[in-house]
C-alpha cells in the first residue's frame, strides 16, 4: 500500500497524473476539500466541540435561590394555615338544599316519617319513561328512559372523543370502547414486520422500509421467560443514527449460521 | 479513638488506625487521560456536510477503522482539525465495519490504537461526533443477531451517561486507551417511543448501546489488515431455531449448495452435538459455529426422526457456496 499512498499523495499534488475512477475519484475530493478549507474556521460539529473535552463530572445543577422555593411554599403555608384557623371549612356557608314542603313541613325536632316525604316520592314511584311529573323544587321533570340517561349520554360522549395519547386510550378501553386499542406491554415491545398486519405493528412503524428486516419479522411478542436475543436493525434509527436494537425472546429467533 | 489516633501522629508513630490513602482508594478511570491518549488517532467520517460517525486508526499505513458507509471515498476530520480524503477499501458484511485508507502522510505522529480483546465491566470512552462521552460495559457478551441473514454476532453491551447520537459506527476505548468495541447499534423501546407522551416504560433506550465483541473485533481487523484484506466469517449455510422440545437446535433450512447442504443436513433434523459438544439449544450451536475456522471439518451429531446420526461438514466461508 505504500507505493498506492505515494501515487495517491503525488495525484493530490500534482505530480501525477490519474489513472482510473479511483484517481479520479480522488482528485474529486481534493476539489471538495479545497472548498471545504476556509470553512474550517467557523465549523464547530467536530473539531471545536472534542476541543473542549466535556469529561469532567458535569456540574451538579445549580441551587435554585432560596426566595424561589421559600416563597411559593410559604404563600402555601399561609393560605393552608388560613383555611384551617380562621376560614374553618365549617364556617364556610353550603349552599342551601331545597327539598320542598315535604321536609320543611316537619316539624322542628322530630324525625321525619314516611307520611313526611310520602308528597315527594310518590311521583317517582308512579312515573314511567318520558312521564312528566311536577315536584316541589322542580315544576316539571320528564322521567328519562333507562338506558337513555344524562349520565349515560356524558359517559358515551367522553368515549366517542378523539383519544389524545395513550393513557386516555387505555381509560377509553377501559370503560369498553370497541374503537380504542389498548397496547398490552406484549405488543409494545414487539418489533415492526412487515408481515405483521396487526395495530400494533402499525404502531411500531412497521413498513416496506423495513423489509430487509428479517430478523425482526420472524419475531413474535417476547415473554420475561428465557433467555433475551438482541435483534440489530438494518437502518439508522432517526434518533441514534445508529441502527436500532430490540430484544426478542430465544424461542423465536431464527439464527443464520 | 480520635484522640489516641492524634497521640500517636503527634508522638511520629505511624498511624496504623487510618487507613492509607493509596489503598484505599480505587485507581479511578480517567477520561480525560484516555482521551488525550487516543484524541489525535480518531477522526470524524464526513459525507458532504454530513457526519457518518467516527474512524480510529487502527494502523500507522494509514487504515482506520468506522462502520456502515455506503459511500467509497469520504473525507476524515482529524480533531486538530486537519481533513484528509479517504477511500473505503474493504468492508465487512457480516460486522458491517468498514476498512478506510488515507494517506500513510497524513497519520504521521499519529498512534495507531491498539485492540484490546479483554472482556472486563468497567468504565469506556465513546469518540461520538458530539465529543467523547463517559460509558459502562456492562454485559460481557450477549448474543446478538443481524440482518438480513439472521447472522449470529457476539456484542458487547454499554450504558452511557448521555445519547451517543452517533449518525454512525463510534470507537469505545477502555481505561487504558485500547480499543475495545465500536458502537454499531443502540437499543430502542420502541412501544414506549411509539407511546411518548404517556410514560415510558423500561429502561431510557436511547443510552444503551451494541458493540460488536473484541474477538469478534480482532477477527475483523486481522482480516482487514491482512493481505487480501478480508474477514473470513466462519458459516455452514444453515439456518436453525431453538428445538420445540427443549434440547438442541432445529434446522430450520439449508441454502442450497451450502457446506451443510454437501454435509448431508436437512431442515428438521435436530442438531444435539458438535465435535463432541452438547448443544443445548440455538445460542449453543451458534456460538460453536462463530468459534470455528474456515475450512474445518466437524462432527455434527443429529436427531432425524428418531434415528441418530454423524455428519461431517466443512466451513466454509462467509459469501462463499
Amino acid at each position: 500500500m505504500k507505493e498506492h499512498d505515494r501515487h495517491l499523495m503525488d495525484l493530490w499534488d500534482g505530480n501525477a497524473a490519474p489513472r482510473n475512477d479511483e484517481d479520479r475519484l480522488w482528485l474529486d475530493l481534493k476539489d471538495e476539500l479545497r472548498t471545504l478549507k476556509p470553512k474550517t474556521e467557523s465549523r464547530t460539529q467536530f473539531a471545536d466541540v472534542m476541543r473542549e473535552v466535556r469529561l469532567a463530572a458535569a456540574p451538579p445543577p445549580a441551587r435554585k435561590p432560596w426566595w424561589k422555593w421559600a416563597v411559593p411554599s410559604g404563600a402555601v403555608a399561609a393560605a393552608s394555615l388560613y383555611f384551617l384557623l380562621i376560614a374553618r371549612p365549617d364556617a364556610i356557608p353550603q349552599p342551601e338544599v331545597n327539598m320542598g314542603p315535604a321536609t320543611t313541613a316537619v316539624p322542628s325536632g322530630n324525625l321525619a316519617t314516611n307520611q313526611d316525604v310520602e308528597p315527594l316520592i310518590d311521583p317517582l314511584e308512579s312515573a314511567s319513561a318520558n312521564d312528566r311529573i311536577t315536584t316541589p323544587s322542580n315544576p316539571a321533570v320528564t322521567i328519562a328512559p333507562a338506558n337513555d340517561s344524562p349520565v349515560r349520554r356524558t359517559n358515551q360522549r367522553r368515549a366517542s372523543r378523539p383519544a389524545s395519547n395513550y393513557a386516555s386510550r387505555v381509560e377509553s378501553s377501559n370503560r369498553g370502547n370497541p374503537n380504542e386499542i389498548t397496547p398490552s406491554m406484549a405488543d409494545m415491545a414487539r418489533p415492526a414486520s412487515v408481515n405483521d398486519s396487526s395495530p400494533a405493528a402499525a404502531r411500531n412503524g412497521a413498513s416496506n422500509s423495513e423489509a430487509s428486516e428479517p430478523a425482526a419479522a420472524s419475531m413474535n411478542a417476547p415473554t420475561n421467560n428465557g433467555p433475551k436475543v438482541v435483534v440489530v436493525g438494518n437502518r439508522p434509527s432517526a434518533s441514534t443514527g445508529v441502527p436500532r436494537a430490540t430484544e426478542a425472546p430465544l424461542t423465536d429467533v431464527v439464527f443464520g449460521g | 479513638m480520635l484522640y489516641l489516633v492524634a497521640k500517636l501522629m503527634l508522638a511520629g508513630l505511624p498511624p496504623v488506625l487510618l487507613p492509607s490513602p493509596q489503598s484505599s482508594v480505587p485507581p479511578t478511570f480517567s477520561a480525560d487521560a484516555t482521551w488525550e491518549q487516543v484524541r489525535d488517532s480518531v477522526a470524524l467520517v464526513r459525507v458532504g456536510s454530513r457526519n457518518a460517525g467516527v474512524a480510529v486508526l487502527i494502523d500507522s499505513r494509514g487504515y482506520m477503522l468506522t462502520g456502515d458507509l455506503s459511500q467509497d471515498a469520504v473525507i476524515l476530520e482529524f480533531q486538530d482539525g486537519k481533513l484528509s480524503p479517504a477511500n473505503v477499501l474493504t468492508r465487512d458484511d457480516v460486522t458491517r465495519l468498514v476498512l478506510l485508507v488515507v494517506p500513510s502522510e497524513m497519520v504521521l505522529g499519529r498512534p495507531a490504537i491498539t485492540l484490546s480483546t479483554l472482556l472486563s465491566s468497567g468504565p469506556v470512552l465513546a469518540a461520538t461526533p458530539n465529543g467523547p462521552i463517559r460509558g459502562t460495559q456492562v454485559v460481557g457478551r450477549r448474543v446478538g443477531i443481524v440482518g438480513p441473514e439472521n447472522r449470529f454476532l457476539p456484542l458487547t453491551e454499554y450504558q452511557f451517561e448521555a445519547s451517543p447520537n452517533a449518525n454512525g459506527y463510534v470507537p469505545i476505548f477502555n481505561a487504558s486507551g485500547n480499543l475495545v468495541g465500536l458502537l454499531g447499534s443502540a437499543y430502542e423501546n420502541v412501544g414506549a417511543a411509539q407511546a411518548s407522551g404517556a410514560g415510558n416504560f423500561g429502561p431510557v433506550g436511547l443510552n444503551v448501546g451494541y458493540s460488536v465483541s473484541p474477538k469478534t473485533l480482532e477477527r475483523v481487523i486481522d482480516g482487514f489488515l491482512s493481505d487480501t484484506h478480508q474477514v473470513n466469517h466462519p458459516t455452514i449455510g444453515a439456518f436453525f431455531k431453538a428445538s420445540p422440545d427443549g434440547e438442541g437446535a432445529l434446522i430450520t433450512s439449508v441454502a442450497p449448495n451450502s457446506p451443510a447442504f454437501r454435509g448431508g443436513l436437512q431442515a428438521g433434523m435436530i442438531v444435539i452435538a458438535v465435535d463432541g459438544q452438547v448443544v443445548g439449544n440455538s445460542i449453543d450451536l451458534a456460538s460453536i459455529l462463530f468459534e470455528r475456522a474456515v475450512g474445518d471439518v466437524i462432527e455434527v451429531t443429529v436427531r432425524d426422526v428418531g434415528t441418530k446420526k454423524t455428519l461431517r461438514i466443512t466451513v466454509g466461508a462467509d459469501g462463499s457456496e
